[in-house]
């Protein structure tokens, strides 16, 4: 993978939350780790991340609770659920939520990677669907438009993103 | 807040059902018996002792009339017989006048004529003036020519207004035994005086004649109770009878002559100062009375012996029914137990299942990441401290896994029956311990309140565990997410209870209500069987304890589970030891 999937595990057994980080490090991942539901909604609030991997049963807020807030906040955070605690029920109610796909521990690492390349791409293509809708309302705003006044707001563009 | 109370609900739709017991089914038949035969035996008694005594009235009545009635008839008879003889005798006088005047009196003529008209005339005589006996017929000659002027008849014959007399029995000039019937009469300015003695044996043969009841003696007493009868073989003439006030109505008495009791008759004479005696042997009069005794007491015992037999089969087919019904019930119960053990053990095997996963996770990735290292792709050096760290990681995993697992089957268990003396402390601990990680991801603090030095309960820990396990599991669903439960333990009263308490939804007073019944729930379908509480109120009630529920609608329920405490005599010893310490 050329470029490095920036994703956050939020998971409250320790253990289980440095090795995972270490072996998707080891694959590519640019892996941050938060131990509890705060502490990453702190994380995701200072940098940007591309995936969150979520459990659902932790003290203090719940997977769910998390999941709520990272989707109202960041809507192009790709949020793949990995619990102990899976049902059919919360399944349903973390998809409606706006979760991409809900993994039951222990999860086969090729599945884990599979599923977070999907939400990878599922993110990029949100995102370069947001791109072209944007250019093509662009282009709509400048049609009839002077070149140099095409360039000006282009420019404009670019600065604000 | 409202309270609910099961057991109200319980004895008021049915008697609190004991757990199978043989010695209960001992007592209940015995009590049956006993019941059934109070019930039919009283009514049969008392009508048959009413009976006896109204019948033996009526018929002690009915023989004292019969008698009464013989007396009265016999009475009149012999006044009678003893007014026919005055007359005869009074005639005789007057038709033989005319020859007495001529002094040519044919006495054995008179005689003959008397005899002919009652043979009880023994002789006859007759008297002038001066009380000399002038002519006589009869067996006794040598009377002729005394003088009865001072004899005590004579003297009460001539002292009186009336012209005839009956003396009471004297032997008199003859030296025997008789009594006399004298007439005066006055002709040409004298006095004659006519007498005859009647045989006492013929009178009495007379008296005793006619009487319709066989065994019953008919006798003559005078105003004194000395006998004017003689009695039949060789009796006693000189008996005395207690002789009651004159009546113009035959009285009946109980009397005892020579140590024999006998219903007695007694009918005053209007000819004379005699009282006509009737007597019947006392165990003779009353046979019938004694018969019907013997035929009520008969029939009596027949039906009391039938009753006791038809109660003793009929208890015992009654007791054996319910006997058999206990046991199809105690048999449905113990299935209904397992079943809803079975249940929760399901729910926790769900429950355990997640908590296995976590462990699993973790051995999952160490291994996975070990084979990383040795994964030249990777490119990783091999650290071994690194890997024994990470070994080390996988087996506290899988000794975490096998706690978990361990405490299913503690759970699950095959149902032991037989009680144990138990700490209750103890157990509410190791309850809560299984709950432990479940409480910790749903936020759920637990606060152990228990109280030192509590006694012990004779319990079997088995169901105890699951009655706990089942008010834990309900305050974990009523809480949700986030909140409180406190367990506290106290004693008193030779019981020992416990609370459970969450800070859950509460209960509505009608779902309050409804929370004992088997299959209710709140819970979502498929989520809960709907059985944990009535199976818990089964155990508890079966363990002789009681479980109450106190609920506060949005703050939360509590549940108080009061058992019986064991053995509370060796408690009170050691409160006493502790005491004098």
């Amino acid at each position: 993978m050329a470029e490095f999937i920036r994703l956050l595990i939020v998971d409250d057994e320790v253990r289980f939350l440095k090795t995972l980080a270490s072996r998707l490090e080891l694959r590519g991942f640019d892996v941050t780790t938060a131990d509890n539901g705060k502490s990453a909604l702190e994380l995701a609030q200072k940098q940007t991340f591309d995936l969150a991997l979520l459990d659902l049963k932790m003290p203090g807020l719940s997977g769910e609770e998390v999941l709520e807030i990272l989707k109202k906040d960041h809507p192009f955070i790709e949020v793949v659920i990995l619990t102990g605690h899976g049902s059919i029920d919360s399944a349903v109610q973390c998809t409606q939520a706006g979760s991409y796909r809900y993994l039951a521990k222990p999860c086969e690492t090729e599945q884990l990677l599979g599923v977070l390349k999907d939400a990878y791409q599922q993110r990029v293509q949100r995102k370069m669907d947001l791109d072209t809708e944007r250019l093509e309302e662009l282009m709509q705003s400048v049609q009839g438009e002077s070149p140099l006044g095409i360039l000006r707001r282009l420019r404009e563009i670019e600065r604000n993103s | 807040m409202s309270h609910y109370n099961p057991d109200k609900l319980e004895a008021q739709s049915q008697a609190k059902a004991p757990i199978h017991d043989q010695a209960y089914f001992s007592r209940l038949r015995r009590k049956l018996r006993w019941q059934m035969m109070f019930a039919y035996l009283t009514p049969l008694i008392l009508v048959s002792v009413v009976f006896h005594l109204q019948y033996n009235t009526t018929l002690r009545e009915g023989i004292d009339n019969h008698l009464k009635s013989i007396a009265d008839h016999q009475r009149n008879i012999v006044d009678l017989y003893l007014r026919e003889r005055v007359s005869n005798l009074r005639s005789a006088l007057r038709f033989g006048a005319h020859s007495i005047i001529g002094d040519r009196v044919d006495m054995r003529k008179l005689l003959a004529d008397l005899q002919q008209e009652s043979p009880a005339f023994e002789d006859v005589g007759l008297f002038d003036d001066s009380g000399k006996l002038i002519a006589y017929a009869g067996p006794h000659k040598s009377l002729i020519g005394k003088n009865y002027r001072q004899e005590t008849w004579w003297q009460r014959l001539h002292g009186q207004k009336g012209t005839h007399l009956i003396s009471d029995v004297y032997l008199g000039f003859r030296r025997r035994p008789h009594f006399i019937i004298a007439v005066r009469h006055r002709l040409h300015g004298k006095q004659w005086t006519l007498r005859a003695s009647v045989d006492p044996k013929r009178f009495s043969e007379f008296v005793r004649s006619s009487y319709m009841i066989k065994t019953a003696d008919a006798l003559i007493v005078n105003a004194q109770g000395k006998r004017q009868t003689i009695q039949p073989p060789n009796g006693t003439s000189s008996e005395i009878i207690g002789v009651p006030q004159r009546t113009r109505h035959c009285q009946v008495k109980e009397a005892t002559f020579h140590g024999r009791k006998y219903v007695t008759a007694y009918a005053w004479l209007e000819a004379h100062n005699w009282v006509l005696v009737v007597r019947v042997d006392k165990s003779a009069a009353y046979t019938p009375l004694r018969r019907a005794t013997y035929y009520l007491f008969g029939a009596v015992l027949v039906a009391v012996l039938l009753i006791v037999v038809l109660v003793i089969r009929n208890s015992s087919r009654m007791v054996g029914k319910l006997e058999q019904a206990d046991l199809a019930r105690a048999d449905l119960r113990g299935q209904l137990f397992h079943a809803a053990k079975l249940a929760s053990v399901g729910e926790m095997a769900a429950g355990v299942a997640h908590e296995i996963n976590n462990p699993l996770a973790i051995i999952y990735e160490e291994t996975g990441m070990m084979k990383d290292s040795l994964d030249p792709q990777f490119a990783q050096k091999v650290d071994l401290d690194d890997f024994s760290e990470r070994l080390n990681a996988i087996e506290e995993a899988a000794l975490r896994g096998r706690s978990v697992t361990r405490k299913l089957l503690a759970f699950a268990r095959e149902h032991e029956s037989g009680t144990e003396p138990t700490k209750l402390n103890l157990l509410l601990k190791r309850a809560l311990k299984v709950k432990d990680t479940e409480f910790k991801v749903s936020n759920i603090e637990t606060t152990l309140n228990l109280a030192p030095d509590l006694p012990e309960v004779e319990i079997n820990r088995n169901q105890l565990d699951q009655v706990v396990l089942n008010l834990l599991n309900n305050a974990k669903d009523a809480i949700g997410e986030g909140g409180h439960i406190t367990l506290r333990t106290r004693s008193g009263k030779g019981r020992v209870c416990f609370d459970i308490q969450d800070t859950g939804c509460g209960m509505t007073p009608d779902q309050l209500e409804k929370a004992f019944f088997p299959f209710y729930t709140t819970k979502e379908v498929g989520k809960g069987t709907g059985l944990g509480l009535s199976i818990s109120y089964g155990i508890v009630s079966s363990m002789g304890g009681s479980i109450e529920v106190d609920s506060d609608i949005g703050r939360g329920t509590t549940f108080t589970v009061s058992l019986p405490q064991a053995d509370p005599v060796d408690d009170e010893t050691n409160k006493n030891l502790e005491k004098n310490k």
